[in-house]
């Protein structure tokens, strides 16, 4: 089954111009994505960007108010156990019933899906450490996201989809889920996308990037081209500029006095040209992280490698 | 430790210390409280040193304990040590029973020595005679891990052969002793005195207790019984996978919010009832028939009341329920049922046999107790008065509580409604105080005082409103279609048409049994059910899938 998957060209996950609103606020501004099969996705953005609002539209527990979304070619509204039977899910509050047992949470969820892998839980729980007799409200909180992600993985889902995984846990938490847990997950050949404010983890991880800023998409791409395409640049200037110089080929400027530094969105002659013609040098040169390019982004509001 | 009985015994003392300091303490120290006051409150003291006893037989008997699991077998973990089986047996046994009879002989002589026992002291030691013989017969039993052994229904009628002799001849002390218990004690009384035979005989049966306790164990050690009778009974869910995504989802349904009813019921039976036997005890007025001279004797009074109890406790679970929904809210709980995938109407269905099962029982906690309540009406010759409860020849109370009984059937309708979705519990709510209301009009027309007419008239006209406005809400927001609002205005005809056969009731028509319009009310308030139910499903999947 895997190995169709691998093989088919067709997107997990198809997004289309989706407009979700709130009342008057609108969450998602006509976002389009692909989410391509045995990859790993990294949905990035601030707080109240539209990621868990779109994680929830893939889901089908929200409505959409304009565009399409797809999962595996299906409508999550209307046909929702054809895609949550292949699609497993933990929600950035992990909400478990808080009065069930480690075991009873197990037994439950396994009733639904009849591909679970018994052997596999129990190896994901003696792994997590999970007493089949505590009460889920017992659990810390890094022990509540790992029964979380203990009931999404053990059976094994084509679609592997996580709302801020890491948030809250600690760093050796969050490596054991992002690192060991998500990469296993695709190097089966399944899907995983998951949302982070986190750009470090999102740079460890990812395969592909997706950024958003108030609910629109500002940049999506795979995120090895993400990186290469954006460049951080230190500029000396003849004269201190008055604020941040307007050079072409810079999304955006930090610095102060004579110095400042650019991230350039991938127009980098461009760039050189027009500071040789401002009387700037260049100082310094190197690749920008993840953070940069999407505080450029972000500022800049641009979307010019975003796919489809 | 100085030697392998040393270190075993040091290892019961550990486990078991906190069990027999407390059994010990307790007694011990009311004692000490009643000694120099000269209180002689016995049948306390009483109560605390049989719950000694149970603890420690709880504490010397049961190896591990937690609620899916009670062992109360020889500890295979002891088999691997490099001891000899009948030494471990022996030395489980004996610290066993030299605490259990330590603290026997401690409460005598302590209660002895303090005067407490004024007399029948042979009474007390054969007692406690028997008590060891108990004790030590479920020791040696409990090792046992299948019952089928020989040895097993032979210590239990030697056992329960000496048990019974002894409470046969202690009974010839009574004032109402039976001649042959009278020749019992005499013919014993003539070999030796009661407690010399009690503990000559126990000592006896102990022993062979013992002797057939270390058989049981060496059969264990031995591995005759391996994988037999340790295992716990599986249950779905708690050990055991569920056999469907239906039954798991019944499962959660039920922990999750069905129990509210049940338990509500059981707590309101509990403080009902033992408010009419402190009405009884203390001459309230509710038990005043010179105040109250329509209530009826006091059993039936509390029946009376548990009727009007019903929708009570029907509103109280819902308001749990609803209360426990925004608990979960917080965690959005609804999420994590709707991301599993199942569909909307196993859902539903799955959600009403958890509310049917909750309702059933709720009545399986009433139904008994209403019962008892009958048998005690009928032991003080009072069940005459029951035409007051269910004649209709009795206005106003026939009509008045058969209207309650509908509405408390509207309330466990309703309860069921809150399981399933607080939309449908809306739509249903029009009905339900109609149910209600209508109850208030028939007390109303017991005063005769002529002004039945204009409330009842005004009370339908707001609830026919109700009905409209909550059907009509539920339509705007698209969660139930047109044919279901259809369907629900079509009743308003009949309701109509029972209302004015009330009215023609109360003004003394044609109509003028009373136990029609509350036949037709029930007929009103089953529709009234079923068209919210019908669009459950549509419901859930308006939740699942918000717009």
């Amino acid at each position: 089954m895997s190995e169709e998957r691998t093989v088919s060209k067709a997107p997990v996950v198809a997004v289309d111009d989706v407009v979700r609103r709130f009342k008057r606020h609108t969450a998602l501004a006509g976002v389009s994505m692909r989410v391509q099969p045995g990859r790993v996705f990294g949905l990035v953005g601030e707080n109240g960007a539209g990621k868990t609002t779109l994680i929830r539209c893939m889901l089908g527990l929200l409505q959409v108010h304009g565009g399409r979304v797809r999962v595996f070619g299906r409508d999550p509204v209307a046909d929702p156990v054809g895609v949550l039977r292949q699609v497993g899910y933990v929600s950035e509050d992990r909400d478990l019933p808080d009065w069930m047992r480690v075991g009873e949470l197990i037994r439950y969820t396994q009733a639904f899906y009849p591909d679970w892998d018994e052997d596999y839980a129990e190896a994901l729980r003696r792994q997590f450490g999970l007493d089949e007799s505590t009460r889920v409200r017992h659990l810390s909180r890094g022990q509540r996201a790992q029964a979380a992600l203990l009931i999404a993985l053990a059976y094994r889902p084509a679609l592997l989809l996580l709302d801020e995984p890491s948030s809250g846990l600690d760093p050796v938490v969050r490596r054991g889920i992002l690192g060991a847990i998500v990469r296993t997950v695709a190097d089966e050949g399944r899907t995983v996308v998951f949302s982070s404010h986190l750009l470090d983890e999102v740079e460890r991880v990812a395969d592909d990037v997706a950024m958003m800023h108030e609910g629109r998409l500002v940049l999506s791409g795979p995120l090895d081209e993400v990186k290469a395409a954006h460049r951080r640049v230190t500029f000396r200037f003849a004269e201190a500029p008055a604020g941040p110089p307007a050079l072409a080929g810079a999304l955006w400027w930090e610095g102060a006095g004579r110095e400042w530094t650019a991230i350039c969105d991938g127009r980098l002659e461009e760039l050189r040209a027009s500071a040789a013609e401002a009387g700037a040098e260049i100082v310094d040169e190197a690749a920008a992280s993840l953070e940069e390019v999407f505080v450029a982004r972000a500022g800049a509001g641009r979307t010019d490698l975003q796919e489809g | 430790m100085g030697s392998p009985v040393a270190a075993l015994l040091w290892e019961r003392w550990r486990r078991t210390r906190w069990y027999i300091a407390l059994a010990f303490a307790v007694p011990l120290a009311l004692m000490a409280l009643m000694a120099p006051s000269g209180s002689r409150e016995l049948g306390l003291l009483g109560y605390f040193v049989t719950g000694g006893f149970g603890l420690l037989v709880f504490g010397l008997l049961v190896e591990r304990y937690d609620p899916k699991d009670l062992d109360d077998s020889f500890p295979a973990r002891q088999y691997r040590l490099p001891v000899a089986t009948r030494t471990l047996a022996a030395v489980r046994m004996a610290y066993a029973v030299g605490v259990f009879g330590l603290y026997g002989v401690v409460m005598l002589g302590a209660a002895h020595g303090l005067d407490l026992i004024e007399k029948g002291l042979d009474v007390q030691i054969t007692l406690l005679c028997a008590a060891e013989l108990a004790f030590v017969y479920m020791q040696a039993i409990s090792w046992f891990r299948r019952y089928t052994h020989p040895l097993v229904p032979a210590l239990s009628l030697g056992t329960l052969a000496i048990l019974g002799a002894l409470a046969f001849a202690l009974s010839a002390r009574l004032p109402s002793a039976t001649r042959p218990a009278l020749i019992l004690a005499d013919r014993l009384g003539r070999v030796a005195p009661l407690p010399v035979l009690a503990g000559v005989a126990c000592a006896a049966m102990a022993g062979a207790c013992c002797l057939a306790g270390m058989r049981a164990v060496r059969l264990d050690r031995s591995g005759a019984w391996a994988g037999s009778g340790a295992a716990p009974v599986a249950r779905p869910g708690r050990d055991a996978p569920f056999a469907s995504a239906f039954e798991a989802q019944v499962w959660f349904e039920w922990h999750w919010r069905g129990w509210l009813f049940p338990v509500s019921a059981l707590l309101g039976v509990a403080v009902i009832v033992g408010f009419g036997l402190l009405a009884q005890s203390w001459g309230l007025w509710f038990d005043n028939p010179g105040v109250f001279p329509n209530i009826p004797a006091l059993p039936l009074a509390v029946i009376d009341v548990l009727f009007y109890a019903l929708p009570v406790l029907g509103w109280c679970a819902g308001m749990l329920a609803f209360a426990a929904r925004l608990r979960n809210s917080a965690s959005r709980a609804p999420t994590f049922l709707f991301v599993r995938p199942m569909d909307a109407h196993t859902l539903a269905r799955s959600r009403g046999r958890a509310a049917a099962r909750s309702i059933l029982t709720g009545y399986g906690v009433l139904v008994p107790v209403v019962a008892l309540l009958l048998v005690w009406a009928a032991l003080q010759g009072d069940l005459g008065d029951i035409a007051m409860l269910l004649s209709p020849q009795t206005a106003p109370w026939a009509a008045a509580l058969l209207v309650l009984a509908v509405a408390g059937a509207s309330m466990l309708a309703a309860w069921a409604l809150w399981l399933l979705a607080p939309l449908a519990f809306a739509a249903f709510m029009g009905g339900l105080g109609m149910a209600w209301c209508v109850a208030l009009t028939a007390m109303l027309a017991g005063s005769r005082a002529g002004f039945e007419e204009p409330i009842a008239a005004g009370i339908f006209l707001s609830l026919a409103l109700a009905v409209v406005a909550a059907y009509g809400v539920a339509w705007r927001r698209r969660i139930i279609p047109t044919r279901t609002v259809a369907r629900a205005l079509g009743a308003l005809p009949l309701v109509l048409l029972l209302f004015a056969g009330y009215l023609e009731y109360l003004t003394g028509g044609l109509l003028s049994v009373h136990w029609a319009p509350a036949a037709g009310l029930a007929v009103v308030a089953s529709l009234l059910v079923l068209a919210p139910a019908a669009m459950i499903p549509l419901i859930l999947t308006e939740q699942r899938h918000r717009r």
